[in-house]
């Protein structure tokens, strides 16, 4: 069991380094949830899969492609998130992280990502759009994979620079959090454009950030590892 | 085999001499190759896809990513020929928009676990990397030869299966034996 006061080990159980949509909307109110979680003894992994049961009813939802699939979708979705957040920090304040907690999350963040991306293709064709919109989704994926392959591998000889607890952001600081395009941030673009407009209009907005993001991120690492 | 390159996914062609083993080609002659070779699949077709695919290959397998401070960004361009030459052939041959993003879905998959499970179990089992069809390399190989006959529809599926069945399966049944370690700070994940 980790040591120090309730209040402490709550806010050390939150990541340093979570983006903006994550700590301002989830990370603000997560950690009471947590503390209930704690007390009723409910384990990270019962949590993991809780999120993950809660996105395949957002995928049915998107699926569906009416609408009303689309603003439910767009709705569980974000409670999906939420959970899919406080699996972690339960398991820092509880003093149970493992690395299969660790994979079962990481396995599940993608197939849910995915999963959604599939479900809001599937229900555009249903409703009458254009089947070309799959191949919107197939590239929306692929370049969210190659955006993982730069992290995960420029962080095989380089080590990120992680910010330190307590540290807080300026304007630039927050700006820099946002431009990669985290993972709070997508599911935040997914639900808002679904539920608003429709998947056409994901996909492009998520292809376009996407792109963004790759070559900032990139050519930010490129000139860091020659210098 | 090191950590960047097992995240080449590479297959057993990383084990091949003299292409896996010994070439030992410059990072910056392999990112060449490798933006060449992005650039010429939208320019190309038929049987010229598969030679590019195939001199590609032979590149990525033979590159020396840690003689490198660049050598981190051959993993990600190989993601970008793998995934665009599959999207580029599939868009020529009229490939229905579900199988495209279930192959692509699978191959993800597998290229995930292989990040995954490096830090806990190392770059996996022989069989493995025999069974995810030869890696990036071959499996790029197979798909230009597959749209150049025009059978592009049935290899998706039959490789799409293959992949995403003995990937999850591998991949569940490894990771509910592992150890149950507890989780080193520097091992926070990248979401």
């Amino acid at each position: 069991m980790p040591t120090g006061s309730t209040e402490e080990r709550l806010a050390l159980a939150v990541k340093a380094d979570d983006g903006f949509f994550t700590t301002f909307f989830v990370s603000s109110y997560s950690p009471r949830l947590v503390l209930r979680l704690a007390k009723w003894g409910v384990s990270p992994n019962a949590v993991t899969l809780f999120s993950m049961a809660v996105a395949l009813f957002a995928a049915a939802g998107f699926s569906w492609g009416t609408r009303t699939g689309l603003v439910i979708g767009a709705i569980l979705l974000q409670v999906s998130f939420t959970f899919d957040c406080v699996d972690g920090q339960l398991a820092r304040f509880t003093g149970v992280s493992s690395s299969f907690g660790a994979w079962l999350d990481s396995v599940f963040d993608r197939t849910k990502e995915y999963l959604v991306y599939a479900a809001l293709a599937y229900g555009f064709v249903r409703t009458g759009g254009d089947p070309a919109i799959w191949t919107l989704a197939a590239v929306a994926m692929s370049l969210q994979v190659v955006r993982h392959f730069v992290l995960f591998s420029y962080n095989v000889p380089f080590t990120s620079t992680q910010r330190g607890r307590g540290e807080t952001r300026g304007f630039v600081g927050w700006l820099r959090a946002i431009v990669p395009f985290p993972i709070g941030e997508r599911f935040a673009v997914i639900s808002l454009t679904a539920a608003f407009t429709n998947p056409e209009v994901t996909f492009v907005v998520l292809i376009a950030w996407g792109l963004v993001a790759l070559v900032s991120t990139t050519s930010g690492r490129v000139v860091r590892s020659l210098s | 085999m090191s950590e960047l390159r097992s995240y080449l996914d590479l297959g057993l062609l990383a084990k091949v001499p003299p292409i896996g083993t010994s070439l030992r080609i410059p990072t910056s002659v392999g990112i060449a190759v490798s933006l060449a070779a992005v650039g010429a699949m939208f320019l190309l077709e038929g049987g010229w896809l598969v030679g590019v695919a195939t001199v590609w290959a032979v590149v990525i397998a033979g590159t020396d990513v840690d003689a490198s401070s660049l050598g981190w960004l051959m993993p990600p361009l190989t993601r970008v020929f793998e995934y665009g030459l599959v999207i580029v052939v599939a868009l020529e041959a009229d490939i229905s928009g579900p199988l495209l993003f279930a192959y692509l879905g699978a191959v993800a998959y597998h290229h995930y676990d292989v990040v995954h499970r490096f830090s806990v179990l190392g770059s996996g089992p022989n069989w493995l990397l025999g069974a995810m069809l030869g890696g990036s390399g071959v499996r790029s190989i197979a798909v230009a030869v597959a749209a150049a006959f025009g059978v592009l529809p049935v290899w998706l599926v039959v490789a799409g299966i293959w992949v995403a069945a003995v990937g999850v399966a591998e991949s569940v049944t490894t990771w509910s034996r592992a150890p149950r370690h507890p989780l080193g700070s520097s091992e926070e994940s990248i979401s």
